[in-house]
């Protein structure tokens, strides 16, 4: 009987990790969204749901990298006091992973521009200065003026009095001189206040930059694409050790945070700095761009050669 | 058997927070004594920046702190009782819990204190000393380059006000030395040319006797009797004996005494004439003409008391319509607010917007340079636009007329680029903004974290009526109030954490210890994201619905949020593992 009850924990892991993917996804998504909207807030206007449903597969696509992983380490770390094989454990967690990244990123990637509720809207605040592109604009409030105008300062440049204001495509503004003006993605009066403080902000860059690698991989190579999220979910799959590594729980919590911080770290440094400098001393674009993979094999197979010599029980049951 | 109570989980929960914020205040600290960078700061200030800035990182990371002590507090509590070989694990968690509750709630409220009272005040010192620190590097190099220049006096003025800053800066005081040395030598100087040229009776120029007494005649010549005089006087300086030079000088004083009655009438009728033509400047208002030719009558009737009175008063009234180039000269490379953009006035549909590169503030007044000024009509025709290179505020108006003392010929007014304004107008406009809200008007400004809540929540309306959304700065207010729940809540989530992390019982992990300073780097990641998550419902339904809806919002998911973290808390096991 404590076999069978072993094996569906084991079981199950996969399941909890479908589970909890699907909720990070969808509270990540909802604060993506949240954010979106008041990046992009023009007072008067209230926010912009429409074409909601055509941003959402961008946003998804940006967090589901984060969701996916973070689900991982959440699952090792939660369920470290249950009793469960660990070797089938580890194969359907590497299998589950490893599926999501193959079914589900594909669906969410690929979105071209025109798809982020940023990219094209012409954002201006009335009644306030508006830092855009090359300097500032002021829009005088409408029922001021009863007509579109305002006035533009360029660094170095006099202060210029603009009217015939027409939001053009694109985040241009077109005046009735023929002048234009490039606005800011967001609305710059508005976006600090969404804005993540540095320390998270790097690393929200570390995740942009794997979702970028994995879409860039998918568009290059379907064999190489294959080989980035099985190196990735051969990692995943093998920090289950991380939460068995000490007899505290709260260390291998601490440990999984940090190791789960680490993971988008090592992609970054490996795929751009190190990458880099590896194409000048090897020339060989091959080596350099697979790097990344292999480093996750490689701290995959240690960790899996820790657990089997130094855990207790190792792939019996804990 | 000793059972672990509440009263003793309360004083060791204490005991254990108080630790990991000593901790943390004195990691943040030293860490600030590392990255002290003397390029931004004197050398002076290094302990006291090491301190302030130490105590502000340690602010900003109290929740992670706090989060870091109540997780491993609570997950070695019982464990360590074990180890006593008195097995105590309660019978109802809860209600031990409870009683640290308590603790939790003081710690936020010291977390309030220190983030919205002692911040603040601290983040605007070190600002403080970033602006001494340019002035006073501002003031050294302008020693060096008077010293450079021969202007010895003003030069030592500069170093003394550096020694005001850095006394014990030896540089500083070298310079200060060898200006003194300098100027001393130069005094030392001159004075002995001038006893020479007393001595010798010559100008430095050097003429001979007879040279001086050939000019002597050919003045008296040109019935010029006084330079006649003069040069025959030099001329017996040399040459006492010099019997011609004794004639030109005799001759030409008689002549002089003779016309002596006349000239005197004459001059006084024509100084009468000058100070009339002053003293009617001043009544028509034309200050800055009545003040230069007031200050040249002053040089040339030094002893005249009416000049002297009527020169003191037209500088007084000088100082509430314009402002010297020297002032300007003095202050130009103190620290002040950059970029400052506002809107003066939107009244009748009329604009006006004004540009200020930089503003200077000082007991003295507040400075202005680079400014530009546009008024557009309610058909946006340009009513007038404007440049200044200078000006400075005078009781709540731009003043852009910047004299010279001596030469009206440098003075600097504004310059109409189109439009233009009444002659008494053109160089001033009245501002709508007081300077002290004035240097946050910039359309980049992000130092709202130096500002307190009530300085914030006064500065909205300013912001609303300047030509910025005051949204910002509310969302800033409503974010720091929830960031005093979310002190609290984190710290339950923390102990519960920190329970279901609870060792097995059969021994103490004492080499995972060395893994507790790592602890606080990994959930520092969390709180962020809790907090960057609250900043992103408290901005939206903020923006969304506005201040008082979003308050309510904002309260019933505090609410929610902490009896999840309370329900989590008690729902914890507390059998052994």
């Amino acid at each position: 009987m404590i076999g069978f009850f072993e094996m569906k924990s084991a079981f199950l892991l996969p399941l909890k990790y479908i589970f909890t993917t699907a909720v990070l996804t969808a509270l990540f998504t909802l604060f993506s969204l949240l954010s979106s909207w008041g990046q992009t807030f023009i007072p008067g206007e209230g926010l912009h749901f429409e074409g909601t449903i055509i941003i959402i597969t961008s946003v998804i696509s940006r967090i589901f990298v984060l969701s996916a992983v973070l689900a991982v380490f959440l699952v090792f770390v939660f369920s470290s006091r249950k009793r469960y094989f660990r070797f089938p454990g580890f194969l359907f967690m590497l299998g589950a992973v490893f599926c999501m990244l193959l079914f589900f990123f594909p669906f969410t990637a690929g979105n071209g521009p025109g798809s982020s509720l940023e990219s094209h809207k012409t954002i201006l605040t009335p009644g306030a200065f508006n830092p855009v592109e090359k300097g500032i604009i002021y829009i005088t409030p409408s029922d001021i003026t009863g007509r579109n105008s305002g006035v533009i300062l360029t660094e170095g440049e006099e202060i210029t009095p603009v009217s015939g204001i027409q939001p053009d495509y694109n985040r241009i503004i077109r005046f009735s001189d023929g002048r234009t003006v490039r606005t800011e993605k967001v609305n710059p009066v508005f976006s600090p206040l969404f804005t993540a403080e540095p320390f998270l902000g790097d690393f929200l860059d570390d995740i942009t930059a794997v979702q970028k690698g994995l879409n860039s991989t998918l568009d290059r190579s379907r064999q190489e694409y294959l080989l980035f999220i099985f190196a990735l979910a051969l990692f995943c799959a093998a920090c289950g050790t991380l939460s068995r590594i000490s007899r505290w729980p709260v260390v291998n919590f601490i440990i999984s945070l940090g190791i789960f911080r680490l993971t988008f770290l090592l992609y970054r440094v490996f795929s751009e700095e190190v990458g880099r400098e590896m194409v000048s001393i090897l020339s060989n674009r091959l080596a350099t761009e697979n790097l990344p993979y292999f480093i996750f094999i490689i701290a995959a197979v240690l960790l899996v050669i820790w657990d089997i010599l130094f855990l207790k029980n190792n792939w019996k049951r804990n | 058997m000793a059972r672990l109570n509440s009263r003793g989980i309360f004083s060791r929960l204490f005991l254990v927070l108080l630790c990991f914020h000593a901790g943390g205040f004195l990691f943040f600290t030293v860490r600030s004594a590392v990255i002290f960078r003397p390029a931004e700061y004197l050398p002076i200030f290094f302990t006291q920046w090491t301190l302030i800035n130490g105590t502000i990182e340690y602010v900003r990371n109290m929740m992670t702190i706090q989060v870091t002590g109540a997780i491993v507090f609570f997950s070695l509590i019982f464990t360590s009782r074990k180890r006593a070989g008195t097995l105590n694990v309660p019978s109802f968690f809860h209600s031990v819990a409870a009683s640290s509750i308590v603790l939790l709630l003081v710690f936020a409220f010291i977390y309030a204190g220190m983030a919205e009272g002692a911040k603040p005040v601290l983040l605007s010192k070190i600002s403080s000393m970033k602006d001494r620190t340019e002035l006073a590097r501002g003031l050294l190099e302008d020693a060096k380059t008077y010293k450079a220049s021969g202007e010895y006096e003003r030069g030592m003025e500069a170093v003394r006000g550096y020694l005001r800053i850095d006394p014990k800066n030896e540089k500083a005081q070298k310079l200060s030395r060898d200006l003194l040395k300098d100027y001393s030598n130069f005094l030392k100087k001159q004075t002995s040319g001038v006893e020479k040229e007393e001595r010798q009776g010559i100008p430095s120029s050097g003429y001979t006797v007879e040279e001086l007494t050939a000019r002597a005649e050919t003045y008296f010549l040109a019935e010029d009797y006084s330079s006649s005089h003069y040069f025959a006087s030099l001329a017996l300086a040399l040459d006492p004996g010099n019997m011609k030079a004794k004639a030109f000088a005799a001759r030409s004083l008689e002549k002089l005494s003779r016309a002596g009655i006349n000239r005197e009438d004459e001059s006084q009728a024509d100084k009468f004439y000058k100070k009339k033509q002053g003293y009617d400047a001043l009544q028509n208002n034309d200050i800055v003409k009545a003040y230069y030719h007031f200050t040249r009558l002053a040089l040339e009737y030094p002893e005249d008391e009416d000049i002297r009175k009527y020169l003191e008063l037209t500088k007084q009234r000088l100082t509430n319509i314009s402002f010297f180039r020297d002032e300007i000269n003095e202050i130009q490379h103190l620290p002040g607010s950059r970029n400052i953009l506002f809107l003066n006035s939107l009244e009748e549909g009329h604009v006006e917007i004004i540009s200020m590169g930089k503003v200077i503030y000082l007991q003295e007044g507040t400075y202005v340079m680079d400014i530009e000024a546009i008024r557009l009509d309610r058909l946006f025709r340009t009513v007038y636009h404007l440049q200044a290179p200078y000006g400075k505020v005078i009781d709540s108006m731009l003043n852009m007329q910047c004299i010279d003392r001596n030469d009206p010929s440098k003075n600097l007014l504004p310059e109409y680029l189109s439009g233009s304004r009444p002659e008494d107008l053109s160089h001033v406009l009245t501002l709508n903004a007081v300077p002290e809200d004035i240097q946050y008007l910039n359309p980049n400004f992000r130092g709202l974290e130096e500002i307190s809540i009530p300085r914030l929540w006064a500065l909205a309306k300013v912001f609303e009526s300047r030509g910025y959304r005051s949204e910002p700065l509310i969302a800033e207010c409503i974010i720091r109030a929830v960031n005093i729940f979310s002190f609290f809540i984190l710290s339950l989530f923390a102990v519960s954490l920190g329970w279901m992390f609870r060792p097995g019982m059969k021994k103490s992990p004492t080499l995972a210890f060395i893994f507790i300073p790592a602890f606080p780097f990994a959930l520092h990641y969390l709180v962020l994201l809790y907090n960057q998550m609250n900043r992103i419902l408290v901005s939206f339904f903020y923006l969304l619905t506005g201040f008082l809806p979003a308050v309510g919002i904002l309260i019933i998911i505090q609410v929610i949020l902490a009896a999840a973290a309370l329900v989590v808390l008690a729902g914890q096991s507390t059998e052994r593992e």
